[in-house]
């Protein structure tokens, strides 16, 4: 499907390369959800400022309620850098330390994997801990991210800690007990506090399946991801317990409530420019992800697979 | 891999490579994408809810319209 887009914008340059960004821009997702391909909330901004803004499609489409600025979305995956942010400030403050083990911080939940793995190793999906299936997140609620390692989690390694890259949910449920842990306070309300707060944000928190969250966006699906058309169906999501992803993935924004977190980073709001280096520095053992995106590009192999389609 | 997000080295249809810190999530039909440049503090953010998108795509067309 980038082909085609690519293509295009080849073949016609005049009607996208002599406008103005945000006239690009514009243009740009205006095809795409013409196609039925973005239905949605995009901000981009440019040296640090805003230079394009909108939303498209409907945040309900029951009731074609439209998606507006101050539509909230369920973040999934995003959440996780919210948690990264946590646990480095409990590593400011000295009450973690990145390259101690679990078992120093989680005293009655996985003992024996806990003696080999490592916060790093969390942050970094190299625990080597079982991954998480499916159905943990559609029966009971777990809310506290405590109550689901000790209760959902098995006591044992995949393989060695460190030794490779392995995308799990349950690397930063942990991580979201042992915030608990360590503060003696929920990790909502330690995300509150610690960064919300801090941001002067009001329109990021986190998703209780049984709570009325104004604003909050119906998810729809097709299973499309690009290959289909705007005259397909959507079908109704069913919705799991998002709090069971809590860390992992608990939280809903919106596109300027994200951007605020992202611009704190910059300016040593939330963190010190050290750590923040430090949280972008990639693992000395596992590199970077190094890859190219561009059909005429052969030299490179495509990771399509680095990008996780599917559900996280 | 970084702590938090992904750190990626992107080639561009331009051939420009570019440092690309990356955070994107999928649980059923919401599908987000959080896109940090470095070199020129560029941020792309799309939060979606339905799963009709390729974000990749999404994505890299946003970046070659920034690095221009």
């Amino acid at each position: 499907m980038r082909i085609p887009v690519l293509l295009s914008l080849l073949l016609f340059p005049g009607s996208v390369y002599s406008q103005s960004l945000p006239l690009r821009f514009d243009s740009l997702f205006q095809a795409f959800h013409e196609k039925g391909h973005f239905d949605g909330a995009v901000l981009v901004a440019s040296k640090g400022e805003i230079v394009y803004q909108k939303q498209f499609g409907y945040a309900n489409r029951q009731f074609k309620v439209s998606a507006g600025p101050d539509t909230r979305y369920p973040i999934a995956s995003i959440t996780k850098l919210y948690t990264a942010i946590l646990i480095l400030q409990l590593q400011e403050s000295g009450k973690v330390q990145l390259d101690h083990y679990l078992s120093e911080y989680l005293s009655d939940a996985l003992k024996t994997a806990g003696q080999r793995i490592t916060v790093r190793h969390l942050l970094t999906h190299a625990s080597g801990l079982p991954g998480d299936k499916l159905d943990d997140y559609y029966t009971k609620s777990v809310p506290l991210p405590g109550a689901f390692v000790r209760t959902r989690i098995k006591d044992t390694l995949h393989f060695t800690p460190g030794s490779k890259f392995n995308y799990n949910n349950i690397d930063y449920i942990v991580l979201g007990a042992i915030i608990e842990k360590v503060t003696g306070k929920s990790w909502a309300r330690v995300l509150q506090e610690n960064i919300l707060d801090r941001l002067g944000v009001v329109n990021t928190g986190v998703i209780r399946l049984r709570n009325v969250i104004l604003g909050l966006a119906y998810g729809y699906h097709n299973y499309s991801f690009g290959s289909g058309t705007a005259a397909d169906t959507l079908y109704n999501d069913e919705n799991p317990h998002f709090e069971n992803y809590a860390t992992a993935g608990g939280m809903y924004a919106t596109a300027a409530d994200i951007f605020r977190l992202d611009q704190a980073l910059y300016d040593s709001i939330l963190l010190r420019q050290a750590t923040v280096a430090e949280m972008y520095s990639p693992s000395a053992s596992l590199g970077y992800s190094k890859y190219a995106r561009g059909w005429w590009d052969w030299g490179v192999i495509l990771t399509k697979s680095v990008w996780h389609p599917g559900k996280k | 891999m970084g702590l938090g997000s992904y750190i990626n080295k992107v080639r561009l249809a331009s051939w420009k490579e570019v440092t690309v810190w990356e955070r994107r999530g999928s649980i059923n039909g919401f599908n987000t994408c959080l896109l940090r440049c470095p070199d020129g503090r560029h941020t792309v953010i799309l939060l979606c809810n339905t799963d009709t998108g390729d974000l990749a795509e999404i994505g890299d067309a946003v970046l070659e319209q920034l690095f221009r």
